[in-house]
């Protein structure tokens, strides 16, 4: 008959690395999220600029991040860009210190890794999340324009009045879909020695050789954040956020 | 006033041609006026409209609103002072019905209790109730409802000019002739300036002053819906108000402006039978209505038939020839008595009539 081994559970220690990884891994999902979500609006507003310069530096930008590998991109910036840099600022960055906030309260500044991390990773997921946003304004129909122009609404307020709260809502679903590429793209970040939950997992797995519980509850944090997101989502769509027009009852 | 002056537009196209679209187009409405353009479609009338609150740029000529050139003001001052409802209603979907009708002053950081108060009144003014409405989403609206938010969002500046991009379009036929006779009398009430593009005659019988017909980018005919129906400038006009455009002319008329013009005599209530039937005289199938003190029609005494007849159909006083005479041959009468609102007798309208008003000129 066959016998499966025994499963022998990770020590609590572990289980501790682990968390302080997935915190990691939601710290550095965040703020990528956040700044490829403002470049990415930049980005957009850049492409469809009547300025032709501008439109095909950005479809340049956007070629470019889009058709090469993440991993590339982030051991680019990681070994490559600080290369390029003067001796003294790769010294600044790597030298630990920490952000002295108001009341007492410290934040112990990043290391040069969760830096160039997260610099590479917003600038890769930049160039995608733009092409959700033209699309979602590419969706909002003509009439809303001309409606909006005829009511003497300048350019600027049409966007923002108008056009962006659509454009939103209609891209919402495969925003957060990138949202959800993030958090699954920071593991790559394990390569330039970002502490997050991949790294921690591999370390856990190097010291305990217990592969599969390692990567197997990792696997786990990772399904629970992707859910959590469909979740926020899911929530965003029934209140404020719901698809144009749905009113709140 | 809005005066349009060899107002032309030509497009570029990919192989260096131009295409002009608009061509020297003249048109004068007056104040409080509606002038409808009419035409099919690609014939240059949505481009003309577009071109007064400066949508589209235009190639040549020029725009005067009271007399003050287009050009000379900037186009979002421009917008604000002329209202424009789109062909597809163009709510936006984002915002409530009152943040829709309040918009620009809301964006403009005018006073707050102003604005809200416009917006209810004009509420009011198309029968729907603020306190139901203004809270919900153009979504829940029906199409209609829609339309007349769209509407009342052109109007909440009070402008002087209304531009109408086929409004009713998108409204189905019910609706669509209450929220015609509801535009009406709102338009009548504010005495605002209006241009409407149409493709449909019948609208453009019943709501215009004035019609001007384009064909290809020029005005082929601008008069009165009358004329236009009776005197086409040329074959395009007379086919494209259609073959039936005589017919079409009963719309125009009221029962009661043909009715006063009548002159028979009638009967009172108060004489006696033998009286009555020597008014009648000896003529064979002459009827004549018997009124009483107040006016009130109580029927007709016809001769070879004794005693008062009721009247098996009557016209009301604001009911168009079209009406009229469905109700002649429903009941295969030859005329009606036509009454005002307080059942008093204004005189009558016969088949003759109608016939001799439709084969008239002008």
């Amino acid at each position: 008959m066959l016998s499966l081994p025994p499963i022998d559970w990770l020590a609590p220690k572990y289980l501790n690395w682990m968390l302080w990884g997935v915190l990691e891994t939601l710290f550095l999902s965040l703020l990528v999220a956040l700044a490829a979500t403002v470049f990415g609006l930049l980005l957009a507003a850049l492409r469809d600029s009547r300025r032709r310069v501008l439109s095909l530096a950005a479809l340049a930008y956007q070629t470019v991040f889009r058709n090469t590998p993440l991993l590339v991109q982030l051991l680019f910036w990681y070994f490559g860009a600080s290369s390029l840099l003067p001796a003294q600022a790769v010294e600044w960055l790597n030298t630990p210190r920490a952000l002295t906030l108001a009341a007492g309260w410290t934040l112990p500044w990043p290391s040069f890794e969760f830096i160039a991390g997260l610099f590479g990773l917003s600038l890769y997921s930049a160039s995608f999340i733009a092409e959700e946003i033209r699309a979602g304004i590419r969706g909002v129909p003509f009439g809303q324009r001309q409606a909006a122009a005829a009511l003497g609404l300048s350019g600027w307020q049409a966007m923002r009045w108008v056009i962006l709260p659509q454009a939103l809502r209609i891209a919402l679903p495969p925003l957060f879909g990138q949202y959800m590429n993030v958090v699954k793209n920071t593991s790559l970040t394990m390569a330039i020695g970002v502490v997050e939950l991949s790294y921690t997992s591999r370390q856990i797995e190097t010291e305990t050789l217990k592969t599969f519980q390692a990567f197997g509850v990792a696997t786990l944090f990772y399904i629970a954040i992707i859910v959590a997101i469909e979740l926020v989502l899911q929530q965003l769509r029934q209140g404020r956020w719901a698809p144009v027009g749905v009113g709140r009852r | 006033m809005i005066r349009l002056e060899q107002l032309t537009k030509r497009f570029a196209q990919k192989h260096g041609q131009s295409v002009t679209v608009v061509d020297s187009v003249d048109l004068q409405v007056a104040r409080g006026e509606i002038c409808v353009l009419l035409g099919a479609s690609g014939c240059g009338k949505t481009t003309t409209l577009k071109m007064i609150n400066r949508l589209i740029t235009p190639s040549e000529g020029r725009v005067l609103i009271d007399g003050a050139d287009t050009r000379d003001i900037d186009t979002v001052t421009l917008r604000r002072r002329i209202g424009y409802v789109i062909q597809q209603i163009g709510l936006f979907p984002n915002m409530t019905i009152e943040d829709n009708i309040t918009v620009v002053p809301r964006l403009l950081g005018l006073d707050k209790a102003a604005y809200r108060n416009r917006a209810r009144e004009l509420m009011a003014l198309v029968q729907m109730d603020p306190a139901h409405f203004l809270k919900r989403y153009p979504k829940e609206l029906s199409g209609g409802q829609q339309q007349r938010i769209g509407v009342i969002r052109a109007l909440a500046a009070d402008p002087p000019v209304l531009l109408m991009d086929e409004p009713f379009g998108a409204v189905d036929p019910i609706n669509r002739e209450s929220i015609q006779a509801e535009f009406f009398a709102l338009q009548r009430e504010l005495n605002t300036t209006v241009l409407m593009v149409s493709h449909d005659i019948d609208e453009a019988i019943k709501l215009g002053d004035k019609v001007a017909v384009f064909r290809q980018g020029r005005i082929v005919q601008c008069a009165s819906p009358d004329t236009v129906l009776a005197e086409p400038a040329d074959d395009f006009v007379a086919s494209f108000v259609g073959h039936d455009r005589i017919l079409k002319r009963l719309l125009l008329v009221q029962a009661g402006s043909l009715a006063e013009q009548g002159g028979e005599p009638v009967l009172s209530e108060a004489a006696s039978e033998a009286e009555q039937r020597a008014a009648l005289g000896e003529r064979r199938h002459r009827a004549l209505p018997v009124i009483d003190a107040a006016g009130r029609a109580q029927g007709y005494v016809a001769t070879g038939r004794a005693g008062l007849q009721p009247f098996r159909a009557i016209a009301r006083a604001d009911e168009d020839l079209r009406v009229v005479l469905a109700r002649l041959y429903e009941h295969r009468l030859d005329w009606l008595p036509v009454l005002d609102a307080d059942q008093r007798y204004l005189g009558r309208v016969s088949q003759r009539q109608i016939a001799d008003y439709l084969g008239a000129p002008v």
